[in-house]
């Protein structure tokens, strides 16, 4: 009998062997990639985990713990769903990646992340997934670098960030332990949450931490920032929302949730201004998504079902938005070696869906309907206007700032052709570099995405009650 | 032939002041300096006091496997810094390069020089006002000199070699501390990995840098 979570965390491990092996074969490893992490999500997302089911001649049981050397790999509910929404995000960027030019080994890094990930969330206790996060760490970091000479100074802050959070959680780990022997330790209790919030703070890139992401934004492949921005995060946010759950004493102080939603209003109170002066759609990218990161943290901290689900749907859509901005980056980085404003200027009459990808991704990420973005701004708002209306307020117009600095970008697109910049071809040289067809697929395909999501949200209802309902930290409201 | 646990238990000997001291000026040197060679050389000589330092309050044994990682990190930055040539000044050929004091100020190594001096202060004054559980005053000494030099040597890196060095200094000083509190030989293994998959991911990156350097000098 196979145990579910070994195949999770060693499926990758050896098709990221294959892919680096046949790295030089774009076609074959981004298909192979995106299937297998798209057959493992569905796996995670389906497979039931209280029975053992034949798969291919074999038994396959998805909650079967398992031991590792003296430590349990196990996978309960809302850990299954939060793997299956890493491998189905994994997979459509593996898919995406075939075609925009992610980096030589973004395939064959980004399956043994996903492999090292995979046991982050499993293993218990969290100390160890502290120090497998900083592994991966250090391969999301050569994912972002891309290859690219030169371009290490994003890569290298990333790498500081994450690896500062380790000693925190260490930290963390061991007063835990002493803890559990005096638990009327008020201090302790105290100094646990400082280490807690202070790692989490650091992997979750709150403000000051957030250095790194305006580097990577600009100087990475747009796919790979976009893997590390959406899968790396949501592995994170799962982790925090596993330690809220496993602790019961910590999830019932209000502190830790205060705290949480300030670092959260800072946090996108800064992103939202610094979209708003953007001059790029890389820094639209990188600070929108900041922005992003602290309005799901300023739900969290509401400290309610209805927070969690509102940062939850956040998550969700955030893939979608980032994925098609990325695309539309790597188009514009394909034809002018650049994202900044001026040098796209007038390029929406000749390239009319890098433009369309530019454009619609910023504002989704924005949060703008009927788009991707909105579900998730549009929970947020709705339920802190009725419990802290100021905060709504901020939210909004950290919404409005995004939005901003992805109408400045548009504004550059659309001026007329014969305005453009000394970057212009010439009609004829113009038309002869049109679009690739199949870039103009996958930004087909991830706009519809996109559109489903913001007009049909009820399609993500079923897992995201499932994974708000196994979280109960909320009882002691 | 002595073992590695033989020579730090035989090393052991060596005053704590006088390894404290030495731990002190090897972290200082690592802001000051821009040369690799000694930068590398400084590392190796840090990871052996800090792995004496960590016989007062660890097995020998365990010590001795730190300091052991710690030197075949040492070997992986050697190789890169190596490979890449780092160090070296951009003379044309046959130009004579500057005088030593000029170089040192072109550097900006007495700039370097008082950090590391306001880094040491503050890493005492830290000592003395927040004492480390489980530990004695001058691994906390130790752990606070390191941790302190460690950030300031990544916030005035300007390449990936001196960053990813400044960052491993950091993640030494913490296990100072770390070791005293949980020495589970898996906890042991999970940190060596990681700090050599640190030192792997600073080669690649250094690697990079220097290839980017090289294009754009030729």
């Amino acid at each position: 009998m196979i145990a579910g979570v070994f195949a999770l965390i060693v499926l990758p491990l050896v098709a990221a062997g294959v892919t680096f092996v046949l790295r030089r074969f774009q076609t074959v490893t981004a298909l192979l990639a995106a299937g297998v992490a798209g057959a493992l999500g569905a796996g995670a997302l389906w497979l039931p985990l209280d029975r053992a089911i034949q798969l291919g001649g074999r038994q396959v049981a998805m909650g079967e713990p398992v031991e590792l050397l003296g430590r349990q790999l196990v996978l309960n509910g809302a850990d299954r769903i939060g793997l299956a929404f890493v491998f189905l995000v994994a997979g459509g960027l593996f898919l995406l990646g075939w075609r925009a030019r992610p980096g030589p080994m973004f395939f064959a890094l980004g399956l043994a992340l996903l492999s090292l990930l995979s046991a982050a969330v499993v293993v218990r206790p969290f100390l160890y997934a502290s120090l497998l996060l900083t592994i991966a760490a250090v391969l999301a970091a050569i994912l972002v670098q891309g290859g690219m000479p030169g371009q290490t100074r994003g890569a290298l802050r990333y790498l500081v960030m994450m690896t500062l959070a380790l000693p925190a959680f260490l930290v963390a780990g061991w007063l835990v332990e002493l803890y559990v022997l005096n638990p009327s330790d008020v201090g302790l209790a105290r100094n646990i949450m400082v280490a807690l919030v202070a790692g989490f703070a650091l992997l979750l890139s709150v403000v000051p931490f957030h250095i790194w992401i305006g580097p990577v934004a600009q100087e990475s492949p747009p796919v790979a920032t976009v893997f590390v921005l959406t899968v790396y995060n949501s592995v994170v946010w799962f982790l925090l929302l596993n330690v809220l759950q496993e602790y019961a004493w910590l999830s019932a102080r209000q502190d830790v949730f205060r705290i949480l939603q300030l670092l959260g209003l800072l946090t996108a109170g800064v992103g939202g201004v610094l979209a708003f002066s953007s001059y790029d759609f890389a820094h639209v990218l990188a600070y929108g998504v900041l922005a992003d990161y602290g309005c799901a943290l300023v739900a969290l901290g509401t400290h309610t079902p209805a927070g969690l689900a509102a940062a939850l749907l956040a998550t969700l859509a955030r893939p979608v938005s980032l994925a098609i901005l990325a695309l539309g980056i790597a188009l514009a980085r394909e034809r002018t070696k650049s994202s900044e404003f001026e040098r796209l200027a007038g390029l929406a009459w000749s390239r009319p869906w890098m433009a369309v990808a530019l454009v619609v991704g910023g504002f989704s990420l924005a949060g703008i309907p009927p788009l991707a973005g909105f579900l998730g701004r549009w929970a947020q708002v709705r339920l802190l206007a009725t419990m802290q209306p100021v905060y709504a307020i901020t939210v909004l117009g950290v919404t409005l700032g995004v939005a901003a600095g992805a109408l400045r970008g548009t504004d550059y697109l659309l001026q007329a052709p014969n305005e453009a910049t000394p970057d212009s071809l010439s009609p004829s040289k113009e038309r002869e570099a049109r679009e690739p067809r199949l870039m103009i697929a996958l930004i087909a395909a991830t706009l519809l995405v996109g559109l489903i999501l913001g007009l049909f949200p009820g399609v993500v209802e079923s897992p995201l009650r499932a994974v708000v309902s196994s979280f109960t930290f909320f009882s002691g409201q | 032939m002595p073992t590695l646990t033989d020579i730090l238990v035989r090393l052991a000997v060596v005053p704590t002041t006088t390894a404290l001291l030495g731990l002190a000026f090897t972290a200082g040197l690592l802001i000051a300096v821009t040369d690799w060679r000694a930068s590398v050389l400084v590392l190796v000589a840090q990871y052996i006091l800090a792995g004496l330092l960590l016989t007062r309050v660890i097995r020998p044994e365990i010590a001795a496997i730190k300091t052991l990682t710690g030197a075949m990190i040492c070997v992986v930055l050697y190789v890169t810094a190596r490979r890449v040539g780092w160090g070296k000044l951009p003379l044309e050929e046959g130009e004579e390069p500057p005088s030593w004091w000029l170089l040192a100020l072109m550097m900006g190594v007495p700039f370097r020089i008082l950090a590391a001096l306001m880094g040491l202060a503050l890493a005492y004054s830290a000592a003395l006002r927040i004492p480390l559980p489980n530990v004695p005053l001058e691994v906390t000494f130790g752990a606070f000199t390191l941790g302190m030099m460690g950030v300031f040597a990544i916030a005035l890196a300007r390449e990936p070699l001196k960053g990813g060095i400044g960052l491993l200094t950091v993640i030494t000083g913490f296990e100072m501390f770390y070791s005293s509190i949980e020495q589970s030989l898996a906890v042991v293994g999970f940190l060596g990995l990681v700090n050599f998959m640190i030192a792997l991911g600073i080669s690649y990156l250094t690697t990079s840098q220097a290839v980017a350097d090289e294009e754009s000098s030729s």
